[in-house]
Protein backbone atom coordinates (compact mmCIF):
# COMPACT_ATOMS: atom_id res chain seq x y z
CA UNK A 1 0.00 0.00 0.00
CA UNK A 2 1.72 3.10 -1.27
CA UNK A 3 -0.96 5.43 -2.59
CA UNK A 4 -2.26 7.63 -1.27
CA UNK A 5 0.93 7.88 0.63
CA UNK A 6 0.80 7.88 4.39
CA UNK A 7 2.56 11.21 4.36
CA UNK A 8 -0.18 12.86 2.27
CA UNK A 9 -2.74 11.41 4.62
CA UNK A 10 -1.00 12.70 7.70
CA UNK A 11 -0.70 16.11 6.00
CA UNK A 12 -4.47 16.09 5.55
CA UNK A 13 -5.09 15.04 9.15
CA UNK A 14 -2.75 17.76 10.39
CA UNK A 15 -4.68 20.34 8.35
CA UNK A 16 -8.00 19.04 9.73
CA UNK A 17 -6.63 18.99 13.28
CA UNK A 18 -5.51 22.61 12.89
CA UNK A 19 -8.95 23.59 11.62
CA UNK A 20 -10.55 21.75 14.52
CA UNK A 21 -8.37 23.57 17.00
CA UNK A 22 -9.59 26.86 15.54
CA UNK A 23 -13.21 25.81 15.93
CA UNK A 24 -13.82 25.09 12.24
CA UNK A 25 -15.85 21.93 11.86
CA UNK A 26 -16.32 21.86 8.04
CA UNK A 27 -13.70 19.18 7.38
CA UNK A 28 -15.51 16.11 8.66
CA UNK A 29 -16.09 14.85 5.08
CA UNK A 30 -12.38 14.73 4.39
CA UNK A 31 -11.77 12.53 7.43
CA UNK A 32 -14.80 10.36 6.76
CA UNK A 33 -13.36 9.71 3.28
CA UNK A 34 -10.25 8.25 4.88
CA UNK A 35 -12.20 5.70 6.93
CA UNK A 36 -12.79 3.69 3.74
CA UNK A 37 -10.56 0.61 4.35
CA UNK A 38 -10.84 -0.38 0.67
CA UNK A 39 -8.99 2.73 -0.38
CA UNK A 40 -6.84 3.23 2.72
CA UNK A 41 -4.68 1.04 4.82
CA UNK A 42 -6.93 -0.53 7.49
CA UNK A 43 -4.76 0.88 10.20
CA UNK A 44 -5.05 4.35 8.68
CA UNK A 45 -8.81 3.84 8.23
CA UNK A 46 -9.20 2.91 11.89
CA UNK A 47 -7.14 5.90 12.92
CA UNK A 48 -9.23 8.17 10.67
CA UNK A 49 -12.39 6.72 12.16
CA UNK A 50 -11.22 7.40 15.73
CA UNK A 51 -10.15 10.88 14.65
CA UNK A 52 -13.53 11.53 13.02
CA UNK A 53 -15.38 10.45 16.17
CA UNK A 54 -13.25 12.80 18.22
CA UNK A 55 -13.95 15.70 15.85
CA UNK A 56 -17.69 15.09 15.89
CA UNK A 57 -17.76 14.83 19.69
CA UNK A 58 -15.75 18.01 20.06
CA UNK A 59 -18.19 19.81 17.81
CA UNK A 60 -21.16 18.46 19.78
CA UNK A 61 -19.58 19.44 23.07
CA UNK A 62 -18.80 22.91 21.84
CA UNK A 63 -22.38 23.30 20.67
CA UNK A 64 -23.65 22.24 24.09
CA UNK A 65 -21.20 24.62 25.77
CA UNK A 66 -22.46 27.52 23.66
CA UNK A 67 -26.01 26.67 24.60
CA UNK A 68 -25.08 26.60 28.27
CA UNK A 69 -23.35 29.95 27.94
CA UNK A 70 -26.49 31.38 26.32
CA UNK A 71 -28.62 29.94 29.14
CA UNK A 72 -26.29 31.35 31.76
CA UNK A 73 -26.31 34.76 30.12
CA UNK A 74 -30.08 34.77 30.10
CA UNK A 75 -30.18 33.64 33.74
CA UNK A 76 -27.76 36.42 34.61
CA UNK A 77 -29.92 39.01 32.85
CA UNK A 78 -32.99 37.72 34.70
CA UNK A 79 -31.11 37.97 37.98
CA UNK A 80 -30.01 41.51 37.21
CA UNK A 81 -33.61 42.52 36.56
CA UNK A 82 -34.81 40.73 39.70
CA UNK A 83 -32.05 42.36 41.71
CA UNK A 84 -33.00 45.79 40.36
CA UNK A 85 -36.60 45.16 41.42
CA UNK A 86 -35.46 44.05 44.87
CA UNK A 87 -33.33 47.17 45.22
CA UNK A 88 -36.34 49.30 44.31
CA UNK A 89 -38.53 47.44 46.82
CA UNK A 90 -35.86 47.97 49.44
CA UNK A 91 -35.74 51.68 48.67
CA UNK A 92 -39.55 51.87 48.86
CA UNK A 93 -39.51 50.00 52.17
CA UNK A 94 -36.82 52.25 53.58
CA UNK A 95 -38.81 55.30 52.54
CA UNK A 96 -41.99 53.88 54.09
CA UNK A 97 -40.09 53.06 57.26
CA UNK A 98 -38.67 56.58 57.43
CA UNK A 99 -42.14 57.99 57.02
CA UNK A 100 -43.50 55.72 59.75
CA UNK A 101 -40.72 56.70 62.13
CA UNK A 102 -41.33 60.34 61.35
CA UNK A 103 -45.06 59.92 61.92
CA UNK A 104 -44.50 58.10 65.18
CA UNK A 105 -42.12 60.84 66.29
CA UNK A 106 -44.68 63.50 65.49
CA UNK A 107 -47.42 61.68 67.35
CA UNK A 108 -45.36 61.22 70.48
CA UNK A 109 -44.37 64.88 70.40
CA UNK A 110 -48.07 65.71 70.10
CA UNK A 111 -49.01 63.60 73.10
CA UNK A 112 -46.13 64.99 75.09
CA UNK A 113 -47.05 68.54 74.12
CA UNK A 114 -50.60 68.28 75.38
CA UNK A 115 -49.46 66.91 78.73
CA UNK A 116 -46.62 69.38 79.16
CA UNK A 117 -48.86 72.29 78.14
CA UNK A 118 -51.25 71.68 81.01
CA UNK A 119 -48.51 71.20 83.56
CA UNK A 120 -46.65 74.33 82.47
CA UNK A 121 -49.60 76.65 81.97
CA UNK A 122 -50.68 76.46 85.62
CA UNK A 123 -47.38 77.66 87.07
CA UNK A 124 -47.16 80.23 84.26
CA UNK A 125 -50.57 81.52 85.30
CA UNK A 126 -49.34 81.99 88.87
CA UNK A 127 -46.23 83.82 87.70
CA UNK A 128 -48.22 85.99 85.29
CA UNK A 129 -50.60 87.19 87.99
CA UNK A 130 -47.76 87.57 90.49
CA UNK A 131 -45.91 89.74 88.00
CA UNK A 132 -49.04 91.79 87.32
CA UNK A 133 -49.49 92.34 91.06
CA UNK A 134 -45.89 93.39 91.58
CA UNK A 135 -45.97 95.65 88.52
CA UNK A 136 -48.82 97.62 90.10
CA UNK A 137 -47.13 97.74 93.52
CA UNK A 138 -43.82 98.88 92.04
CA UNK A 139 -45.07 101.62 89.76
CA UNK A 140 -43.15 104.23 91.79
CA UNK A 141 -39.85 102.42 91.27
CA UNK A 142 -38.91 102.51 87.57
CA UNK A 143 -36.07 99.99 87.78
CA UNK A 144 -38.13 97.41 89.67
CA UNK A 145 -41.12 98.08 87.46
CA UNK A 146 -39.07 97.55 84.32
CA UNK A 147 -37.60 94.36 85.75
CA UNK A 148 -41.03 93.00 86.47
CA UNK A 149 -42.25 93.93 82.98
CA UNK A 150 -39.31 91.99 81.49
CA UNK A 151 -40.49 89.03 83.53
CA UNK A 152 -43.99 89.50 82.14
CA UNK A 153 -42.58 89.38 78.60
CA UNK A 154 -40.76 86.17 79.44
CA UNK A 155 -43.99 84.59 80.65
CA UNK A 156 -45.72 85.57 77.43
CA UNK A 157 -42.87 84.08 75.42
CA UNK A 158 -43.08 80.80 77.31
CA UNK A 159 -46.81 80.82 76.73
CA UNK A 160 -46.28 81.24 72.97
CA UNK A 161 -44.09 78.15 72.93
CA UNK A 162 -46.76 76.20 74.79
CA UNK A 163 -49.40 77.48 72.37
CA UNK A 164 -47.26 76.28 69.47
CA UNK A 165 -47.03 72.85 71.06
CA UNK A 166 -50.77 72.73 71.56
CA UNK A 167 -51.36 73.79 67.97
CA UNK A 168 -49.09 70.98 66.95
CA UNK A 169 -50.85 68.36 69.05
CA UNK A 170 -54.24 69.58 67.94
CA UNK A 171 -53.66 70.01 64.27
CA UNK A 172 -55.59 66.79 63.56
CA UNK A 173 -58.86 68.65 63.65
CA UNK A 174 -59.61 70.38 60.37
CA UNK A 175 -62.49 72.54 59.30
CA UNK A 176 -62.45 72.21 55.54
CA UNK A 177 -64.26 74.77 53.41
CA UNK A 178 -64.08 75.50 49.69
CA UNK A 179 -61.57 78.34 49.40
CA UNK A 180 -59.61 80.35 46.91
CA UNK A 181 -55.93 79.74 47.67
CA UNK A 182 -54.93 83.15 46.30
CA UNK A 183 -57.32 84.80 48.74
CA UNK A 184 -55.80 82.86 51.64
CA UNK A 185 -52.30 83.86 50.54
CA UNK A 186 -53.27 87.53 50.28
CA UNK A 187 -55.03 87.47 53.66
CA UNK A 188 -51.92 85.98 55.21
CA UNK A 189 -49.75 88.63 53.56
CA UNK A 190 -51.88 91.37 55.10
CA UNK A 191 -51.16 89.96 58.55
CA UNK A 192 -47.39 90.31 58.09
CA UNK A 193 -47.43 93.47 55.98
CA UNK A 194 -46.21 95.64 58.84
CA UNK A 195 -43.26 93.32 59.52
CA UNK A 196 -42.40 93.21 55.83
CA UNK A 197 -42.33 96.99 55.52
CA UNK A 198 -40.27 97.43 58.68
CA UNK A 199 -37.72 94.95 57.39
CA UNK A 200 -37.56 96.56 53.93
CA UNK A 201 -38.78 93.42 52.20
CA UNK A 202 -40.43 93.80 48.82
CA UNK A 203 -43.27 91.47 47.91
CA UNK A 204 -43.46 90.00 44.43
CA UNK A 205 -46.82 88.31 43.99
CA UNK A 206 -47.30 86.09 40.92
CA UNK A 207 -50.85 84.83 40.59
CA UNK A 208 -51.39 81.90 38.30
CA UNK A 209 -54.80 82.91 36.95
CA UNK A 210 -57.75 80.57 37.10
CA UNK A 211 -57.11 78.18 39.97
CA UNK A 212 -60.07 75.97 40.95
CA UNK A 213 -61.21 76.20 44.54
CA UNK A 214 -59.56 73.91 47.08
CA UNK A 215 -60.91 72.36 50.26
CA UNK A 216 -58.94 74.20 52.96
CA UNK A 217 -58.99 74.95 56.64
CA UNK A 218 -58.44 78.66 56.04
CA UNK A 219 -57.03 79.41 59.49
CA UNK A 220 -54.58 76.54 59.43
CA UNK A 221 -53.38 77.35 55.93
CA UNK A 222 -52.95 80.97 56.98
CA UNK A 223 -50.81 79.64 59.81
CA UNK A 224 -48.76 77.77 57.19
CA UNK A 225 -48.17 80.91 55.12
CA UNK A 226 -47.41 83.10 58.11
CA UNK A 227 -44.87 80.51 59.29
CA UNK A 228 -43.23 80.49 55.88
CA UNK A 229 -43.29 84.28 55.58
CA UNK A 230 -41.74 84.64 59.04
CA UNK A 231 -39.02 82.13 58.15
CA UNK A 232 -38.32 84.03 54.94
CA UNK A 233 -38.15 87.32 56.85
CA UNK A 234 -35.75 85.92 59.40
CA UNK A 235 -33.53 84.78 56.53
CA UNK A 236 -33.51 88.31 55.04
CA UNK A 237 -32.17 90.46 57.88
CA UNK A 238 -30.76 92.92 55.31
CA UNK A 239 -34.03 93.23 53.41
CA UNK A 240 -34.82 91.52 50.13
CA UNK A 241 -37.66 90.20 48.00
CA UNK A 242 -40.34 87.72 48.99
CA UNK A 243 -41.84 86.01 45.95
CA UNK A 244 -45.11 84.13 46.21
CA UNK A 245 -46.43 82.34 43.16
CA UNK A 246 -49.39 80.05 42.68
CA UNK A 247 -50.41 78.02 39.64
CA UNK A 248 -52.45 75.06 38.55
CA UNK A 249 -50.18 72.27 37.41
CA UNK A 250 -50.24 68.78 35.95
CA UNK A 251 -48.05 66.58 38.10
CA UNK A 252 -44.95 65.29 36.32
CA UNK A 253 -42.50 62.61 37.38
CA UNK A 254 -39.86 65.21 38.27
CA UNK A 255 -42.38 66.76 40.69
CA UNK A 256 -42.71 63.41 42.47
CA UNK A 257 -38.93 63.21 42.72
CA UNK A 258 -38.71 66.82 43.93
CA UNK A 259 -41.16 66.14 46.74
CA UNK A 260 -39.59 62.75 47.49
CA UNK A 261 -42.90 60.99 46.94
CA UNK A 262 -43.18 57.25 46.51
CA UNK A 263 -45.85 55.54 44.47
CA UNK A 264 -49.45 55.91 45.49
CA UNK A 265 -49.50 59.28 47.25
CA UNK A 266 -49.72 61.21 44.03
CA UNK A 267 -49.59 60.10 40.42
CA UNK A 268 -48.25 61.81 37.32
CA UNK A 269 -50.95 63.40 35.22
CA UNK A 270 -53.02 64.44 38.27
CA UNK A 271 -53.84 68.10 38.80
CA UNK A 272 -52.40 70.02 41.72
CA UNK A 273 -51.91 73.61 42.78
CA UNK A 274 -48.26 74.51 43.14
CA UNK A 275 -47.45 77.34 45.53
CA UNK A 276 -43.96 78.70 45.94
CA UNK A 277 -42.69 81.00 48.69
CA UNK A 278 -39.20 82.15 47.81
CA UNK A 279 -36.84 84.53 49.59
CA UNK A 280 -33.55 86.20 48.72
CA UNK A 281 -32.02 85.35 52.07
CA UNK A 282 -29.12 83.35 53.36
CA UNK A 283 -30.33 79.97 52.11
CA UNK A 284 -30.47 76.67 53.98
CA UNK A 285 -27.26 75.36 55.49
CA UNK A 286 -26.11 71.84 54.68
CA UNK A 287 -26.40 70.61 58.27
CA UNK A 288 -29.93 72.01 58.63
CA UNK A 289 -31.36 70.30 55.54
CA UNK A 290 -32.18 66.93 57.09
CA UNK A 291 -33.68 68.37 60.25
CA UNK A 292 -35.87 71.15 58.87
CA UNK A 293 -39.14 69.45 59.68
CA UNK A 294 -38.09 67.99 63.04
CA UNK A 295 -40.06 69.29 66.00
CA UNK A 296 -38.00 71.72 68.13
CA UNK A 297 -35.27 72.11 65.51
CA UNK A 298 -34.46 75.76 65.00
CA UNK A 299 -31.65 77.82 63.53
CA UNK A 300 -33.04 81.01 65.00
CA UNK A 301 -31.67 82.71 68.11
CA UNK A 302 -33.12 81.63 71.44
CA UNK A 303 -36.43 83.37 71.98
CA UNK A 304 -37.16 83.91 68.29
CA UNK A 305 -37.94 80.42 67.07
CA UNK A 306 -39.78 77.67 68.87
CA UNK A 307 -38.61 75.06 66.38
CA UNK A 308 -42.18 74.01 65.84
CA UNK A 309 -43.15 76.16 62.86
CA UNK A 310 -42.13 73.83 60.06
CA UNK A 311 -43.20 70.60 61.76
CA UNK A 312 -46.65 72.12 62.31
CA UNK A 313 -46.62 73.41 58.75
CA UNK A 314 -45.85 70.02 57.30
CA UNK A 315 -48.49 68.35 59.44
CA UNK A 316 -51.14 70.82 58.30
CA UNK A 317 -50.18 70.17 54.67
CA UNK A 318 -50.39 66.41 55.21
CA UNK A 319 -53.87 66.78 56.67
CA UNK A 320 -54.85 68.59 53.48
CA UNK A 321 -53.38 65.75 51.39
CA UNK A 322 -50.74 68.23 50.36
CA UNK A 323 -46.97 68.24 50.29
CA UNK A 324 -44.22 70.67 51.17
CA UNK A 325 -40.52 70.70 50.60
CA UNK A 326 -37.84 73.26 51.34
CA UNK A 327 -34.72 73.82 49.32
CA UNK A 328 -32.26 76.39 48.20
CA UNK A 329 -33.35 78.10 45.01
CA UNK A 330 -32.00 76.79 41.72
CA UNK A 331 -30.69 80.31 40.96
CA UNK A 332 -28.86 80.26 44.33
CA UNK A 333 -30.43 83.53 45.41
CA UNK A 334 -31.99 82.18 48.61
CA UNK A 335 -34.34 79.47 49.80
CA UNK A 336 -37.81 78.46 48.75
CA UNK A 337 -40.71 76.48 50.15
CA UNK A 338 -42.67 74.63 47.48
CA UNK A 339 -46.11 73.20 48.21
CA UNK A 340 -48.56 71.03 46.32
CA UNK A 341 -52.24 71.23 47.15
CA UNK A 342 -54.37 68.41 45.79
CA UNK A 343 -57.70 68.57 47.62
CA UNK A 344 -59.92 70.24 45.03
CA UNK A 345 -63.49 71.18 45.81
CA UNK A 346 -64.68 69.08 42.87
CA UNK A 347 -62.66 66.03 43.86
CA UNK A 348 -63.84 66.27 47.47
CA UNK A 349 -67.45 66.33 46.27
CA UNK A 350 -66.90 63.29 44.09
CA UNK A 351 -65.53 61.37 47.05
CA UNK A 352 -68.14 62.75 49.39
CA UNK A 353 -71.33 61.07 50.55
CA UNK B 1 -70.69 98.16 97.86
CA UNK B 2 -67.91 95.83 96.83
CA UNK B 3 -68.72 93.03 94.40
CA UNK B 4 -68.07 89.55 95.74
CA UNK B 5 -65.92 87.21 93.69
CA UNK B 6 -65.43 83.53 94.43
CA UNK B 7 -62.30 81.77 93.16
CA UNK B 8 -62.28 77.99 92.84
CA UNK B 9 -58.98 76.38 91.87
CA UNK B 10 -57.12 73.45 93.42
CA UNK B 11 -53.86 75.39 93.22
CA UNK B 12 -53.60 77.66 96.24
CA UNK B 13 -50.88 79.92 94.74
CA UNK B 14 -53.17 80.58 91.78
CA UNK B 15 -56.15 81.71 93.85
CA UNK B 16 -53.82 83.64 96.17
CA UNK B 17 -52.39 85.61 93.25
CA UNK B 18 -55.83 86.31 91.85
CA UNK B 19 -57.11 87.40 95.24
CA UNK B 20 -54.20 89.76 95.89
CA UNK B 21 -54.64 91.34 92.47
CA UNK B 22 -58.38 91.75 92.76
CA UNK B 23 -58.25 93.02 96.34
CA UNK B 24 -55.58 95.53 95.38
CA UNK B 25 -58.07 97.28 93.11
CA UNK B 26 -60.19 98.01 96.20
CA UNK B 27 -63.31 97.12 94.26
CA UNK B 28 -63.85 93.50 95.21
CA UNK B 29 -64.38 91.21 98.14
CA UNK B 30 -62.67 87.96 97.26
CA UNK B 31 -62.87 84.47 98.71
CA UNK B 32 -60.82 81.53 97.49
CA UNK B 33 -61.61 77.85 97.66
CA UNK B 34 -58.99 75.19 96.91
CA UNK B 35 -61.05 72.13 97.72
CA UNK B 36 -63.73 71.89 95.07
CA UNK B 37 -65.90 69.59 97.20
CA UNK B 38 -66.61 72.55 99.51
CA UNK B 39 -67.25 75.04 96.70
CA UNK B 40 -71.04 74.76 96.73
CA UNK B 41 -71.31 75.09 100.51
CA UNK B 42 -68.98 78.10 100.55
CA UNK B 43 -70.80 79.77 97.67
CA UNK B 44 -74.20 79.44 99.38
CA UNK B 45 -72.87 81.36 102.38
CA UNK B 46 -70.68 83.85 100.46
CA UNK B 47 -73.30 84.61 97.76
CA UNK B 48 -70.82 85.70 95.06
CA UNK B 49 -71.64 88.06 92.19
CA UNK B 50 -69.19 86.19 89.97
CA UNK B 51 -67.26 82.92 90.08
CA UNK B 52 -63.91 82.04 88.55
CA UNK B 53 -63.72 78.29 88.20
CA UNK B 54 -60.80 76.06 87.28
CA UNK B 55 -61.74 73.25 84.91
CA UNK B 56 -59.39 70.42 85.78
CA UNK B 57 -59.47 69.71 89.50
CA UNK B 58 -59.10 66.38 91.28
CA UNK B 59 -62.32 64.73 92.45
CA UNK B 60 -65.07 67.23 91.68
CA UNK B 61 -64.02 69.08 88.52
CA UNK B 62 -65.08 72.49 87.23
CA UNK B 63 -67.90 71.04 85.16
CA UNK B 64 -69.35 69.30 88.22
CA UNK B 65 -69.14 72.48 90.29
CA UNK B 66 -70.87 74.49 87.54
CA UNK B 67 -73.61 71.88 87.29
CA UNK B 68 -74.17 71.97 91.07
CA UNK B 69 -74.38 75.79 90.99
CA UNK B 70 -76.89 75.64 88.13
CA UNK B 71 -79.08 73.29 90.16
CA UNK B 72 -79.06 75.60 93.19
CA UNK B 73 -81.73 78.33 92.87
CA UNK B 74 -79.66 80.82 94.88
CA UNK B 75 -76.62 80.38 92.59
CA UNK B 76 -78.09 79.49 89.18
CA UNK B 77 -77.92 83.08 87.91
CA UNK B 78 -74.35 83.78 89.06
CA UNK B 79 -72.03 84.14 86.06
CA UNK B 80 -69.23 81.59 85.96
CA UNK B 81 -65.99 82.13 84.11
CA UNK B 82 -63.91 79.07 83.50
CA UNK B 83 -60.15 79.25 83.77
CA UNK B 84 -58.40 76.48 81.96
CA UNK B 85 -54.86 75.47 81.15
CA UNK B 86 -56.21 73.58 78.19
CA UNK B 87 -57.72 75.92 75.71
CA UNK B 88 -59.80 73.70 73.52
CA UNK B 89 -63.39 73.21 74.61
CA UNK B 90 -63.28 69.65 73.31
CA UNK B 91 -60.95 68.79 76.18
CA UNK B 92 -63.36 69.85 78.91
CA UNK B 93 -64.91 66.78 80.55
CA UNK B 94 -68.16 65.37 79.11
CA UNK B 95 -70.14 67.07 81.93
CA UNK B 96 -69.87 69.88 79.41
CA UNK B 97 -73.45 70.55 78.35
CA UNK B 98 -73.97 73.00 81.19
CA UNK B 99 -70.58 74.53 80.59
CA UNK B 100 -71.70 75.60 77.15
CA UNK B 101 -73.04 79.05 78.02
CA UNK B 102 -70.08 80.07 80.19
CA UNK B 103 -67.00 81.97 79.16
CA UNK B 104 -63.55 80.49 79.09
CA UNK B 105 -60.27 82.19 79.90
CA UNK B 106 -57.03 80.47 79.06
CA UNK B 107 -54.24 80.28 81.60
CA UNK B 108 -51.94 82.13 81.92
CA UNK B 109 -54.38 85.01 82.10
CA UNK B 110 -53.26 88.62 82.41
CA UNK B 111 -54.72 90.85 85.10
CA UNK B 112 -56.06 93.28 82.49
CA UNK B 113 -57.97 90.45 80.79
CA UNK B 114 -59.28 89.28 84.13
CA UNK B 115 -60.54 92.77 84.93
CA UNK B 116 -62.01 93.25 81.46
CA UNK B 117 -63.87 89.99 81.85
CA UNK B 118 -65.27 91.00 85.24
CA UNK B 119 -66.33 94.34 83.78
CA UNK B 120 -68.22 92.58 80.99
CA UNK B 121 -70.26 90.64 83.51
CA UNK B 122 -70.62 93.07 86.40
CA UNK B 123 -70.15 96.46 84.77
CA UNK B 124 -67.73 99.11 86.09
CA UNK B 125 -68.27 98.83 89.81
Amino acid sequence: MTAPGIETMLEQLIAVAENLSMGRYGDHDRIFAMTDSDKYHPFVARFAEAFAMMAVKIEAREFRLEQMIDDLKKAKDDLTVANEKLQQSLRDLQLAQMQLIQQEKMESVGRLAAGVAHEVKNPLAVIQLGVDFLANQLEGNPLCHETVMDMADAVQRADRVIKGMLDFSRSEQLELQPADIDRVIDDSLILVRHELTTRRIKVNREEGGDIPRLMLDGNKIKQVFINLFMNAMHAMEEGGTLTISSALRTVMSEDLAFFGLGNGLLATGEKAVLVRVADTGTGIGEEAKAKLFDPFFTTKPVGIGTGLGLSVTRKILELHQGFITLANRADRQGAEAVMLYTLFEQKAEDNGP
Amino acid sequence: MKKRILLVDDEAPMTRMMRRNLEATGRFEVLDVNDSTTALQTARQFRPDLVFLDVMMPGVDGGDVAAAFADDPSLAQVPIIFLTAIVSKSEVKPTGSKIGKHLFLAKPVKLEDLLACIETHLGKG
